[in-house]
């Protein structure tokens, strides 16, 4: 179904075109949004990269490759937002929770928001790998390939933004016990 | 410090957190940015390595290219040992000779002159030609159906081109890695191919044709070529083949003097007296007429007029032709203007007949370049009524071929003009 649609958006069907936006808008804004940390945002890189989408798909050689060829418009349009709205590590909105039922209770707001602050301090493509890792579920060569990176590169970037979330988390395990002494 | 399996737990629970849906407003906003944004134009397949390291990459290369070369020196050379000996001294690159073929190739027995892009092509009885409306930007690529596109179509076959300046500081060599580049991906154009009696490099040479090409399966050919500093393109798609494409180039001249970069023509102005709609420029002042033209005398108060540069205007105005024939009101107005013009050391423009065709909508008329410090005169008859076109005061801004794009786009309704 997937595939009728995209080959008829490349032929130029707008029609086509938006049964595939809607198809997969929800997905791609979930990716945006963890990238970018901020709802508005990330409607805007999702559109961007739609739009750039529709514009591209011509250069689409396999229909098969869609959703990766998608998602890689997509983190590059985050990568844009998060470029162009240079107050974006100063202006983080945190939207309340609506995960999955049954999550962990020890994911508390104190360590989300922890982790928020951590997320901020590393750069948009190493959140990009993260987020495509433990997120979307790729293996390392999956994002390699699918960003065209390199193998080195996709391992870097997911270990410094590792070690950044981390590190934010462990400043508050080591800040935690003076705050109870001075309680 | 934090152990692993917390940091897994922690940081999958953070990333469960957040929105999941699109909000419909953004789809919204992105079926109505698709439907004014042009899909790119073409593609070319490439060629690509199988998955293979780079040095046995390197390797295939190395041996593929051997045995090109092999092939074409024993093919080439079949009267010498394909080794040893002298080698071949260097040839002139030369074009790709076309191969029409008579089975394929119909009768090219029309002809398109482009107003904007400075060359002429003939082309197959049956197709239509609708001519470019804008320029071609500098640095960028066109797109199906780009106003900057000259267009001959029919229903599964349609030939487009469009051309532009080369910057001050580009050399034709940088302009076609430019153009070759923006193609998406780049390609690596060449071999030379003809191109009237020029000589062009071919880009796309019948790949698959998709996004919105003319006819679903088709294929596409593109070549570009650099003529007096000045850059073209020209493509067929559709169910086409080579010999098509080298046939319609073979019969393209080019008149690059002809060329204008001239904005889009947005607004249009019809005339309150003399029955004629022209195309203009929303920035061009324009004034109707205030008396009725019926002399052979051209004058400002029986002009439609515009200012389109500081320095330049463009006058319009007719007249029933009576009972004489424009013939004889070609003489009558030349008459005025020998007489004008007599000792001043202007250039009268000469006899009516050696006056050449020009454009007028879809009529023919004639032009006289009167004076090269006053003006062209473009005069056409249609139903009965001589009309006049002006362009006065010329200057590099608004030369005679941007005058003549203009022209083409007069449409004539002489019925309703009002004497």
């Amino acid at each position: 179904m997937q595939q009728a649609l995209v080959d008829l958006a490349r032929r130029g069907d707008e029609e086509a075109f938006a049964d595939l936006a809607r198809a997969v808008g929800d997905r791609l804004m979930a990716i945006a949004f963890r990238i970018l940390r901020d709802a508005d945002r990330a409607e805007d890189a999702v559109q961007q990269a739609l739009v750039t989408a529709w514009r591209e798909l011509p250069t689409l050689r396999d229909d098969d490759r869609f959703d990766a060829w998608l998602r890689r418009i997509l983190v590059h349009a985050c990568y844009a937002e998060a470029r162009r709205r240079r107050s974006w590590a100063a202006n983080v909105r945190v939207l309340p929770t609506d995960g999955p039922a049954g999550r962990d209770d020890t994911a508390t707001v104190i360590d989300r928001d922890l982790l928020e602050r951590g997320f901020r301090r590393v750069s948009p493509e190493q959140r990009a790998i993260f987020v495509l890792h433990h997120y979307v579920g790729l293996t390392l060569p999956e994002i390699a390939d699918e960003l065209g990176v390199p193998l080195g590169t996709v391992k870097s970037r997911l270990h410094y933004a590792t070690s950044a979330l981390r590190a934010a988390l462990d400043a508050d395990a080591r800040t935690a016990p003076s705050t109870e002494r001075l309680a | 410090m934090t152990l692993d399996r917390d940091f897994d737990r922690i940081a999958g629970a953070f990333l469960a957190d957040g929105p999941v849906e699109l909000p419909d407003r953004v789809l919204d906003a992105v079926v109505d940015q698709i439907h004014l944004t042009r899909q790119r134009r073409a593609v070319r397949t490439p060629w690509r390595f199988p998955a293979m390291t780079t040095p046995l990459r390197l390797g295939m290369t190395a041996i593929i290219g051997v045995f090109i070369l092999g092939v074409v020196l024993l093919i080439a050379r079949p009267d010498r040992p394909a080794f040893g000996g002298p080698g071949p001294s260097p040839t002139p690159q030369t074009a790709a000779t076309p191969k029409p073929s008579s089975a394929t190739v119909p009768t090219l027995d029309q002809s398109f002159t482009s107003a904007r892009n400075g060359f002429t092509v003939h082309y197959p009885t049956g197709w239509t030609a609708t001519r470019a409306t804008a320029p071609w930007a500098a640095g960028t690529e066109t797109f199906w159906g780009d106003p900057a596109l000259d267009v001959i179509r029919t229903g599964d076959a349609r030939f487009e081109s469009a051309s532009q300046s080369l910057g001050s500081s580009q050399s034709p060599e940088d302009w076609l890695a430019s153009y070759c580049s923006h193609n998406t991906p780049p390609i690596t154009c060449g071999p030379a191919i003809t191109i009237g009696s020029q000589t062009g490099e071919i880009g796309l040479d019948g790949d698959l044709a998709i996004g919105a090409t003319v006819v679903r399966g088709g294929v596409v050919y593109d070549a570009a070529i650099v003529v007096d500093r000045r850059g073209y393109e020209f493509t067929l798609d559709g169910h086409v083949d080579r010999a098509l494409f080298d046939a319609l180039l073979a019969t393209i001249s080019f008149d690059t003097a002809s060329a204008v970069d001239l904005p889009p023509l947005t607004g249009t102005f019809t005339s309150p007296s003399y029955g004629y709609t022209i195309a203009t420029r929303p920035e061009w002042k324009a004034t109707a007429a205030t008396k009725r033209w019926t002399s052979t005398t051209p004058d400002s108060d029986f002009m439609d007029g515009f200012d389109v540069t500081a320095g330049t205007s463009v006058g319009i105005m007719s007249q029933p032709l009576g009972s004489r024939t424009f013939d004889e009101f070609l003489a009558a107005f030349y008459q005025r203007q020998h007489q004008t013009f007599a000792g001043s050391g202007c250039d009268d423009g000469g006899e009516p007949s050696t006056w050449p065709t020009i454009a007028i909508g879809d009529q023919t008329g004639r032009l006289e370049d009167v004076c090269s410090l006053a003006s062209d005169e473009a005069l056409v008859a249609v139903d009965g009524r001589v009309y006049l076109f002006e362009l006065g005061h010329s200057d590099p801004d608004f030369p005679l071929s941007a005058f003549k794009l203009l022209l083409t786009t007069v449409t004539f309704d002489a019925a309703s003009a009002k004497d």
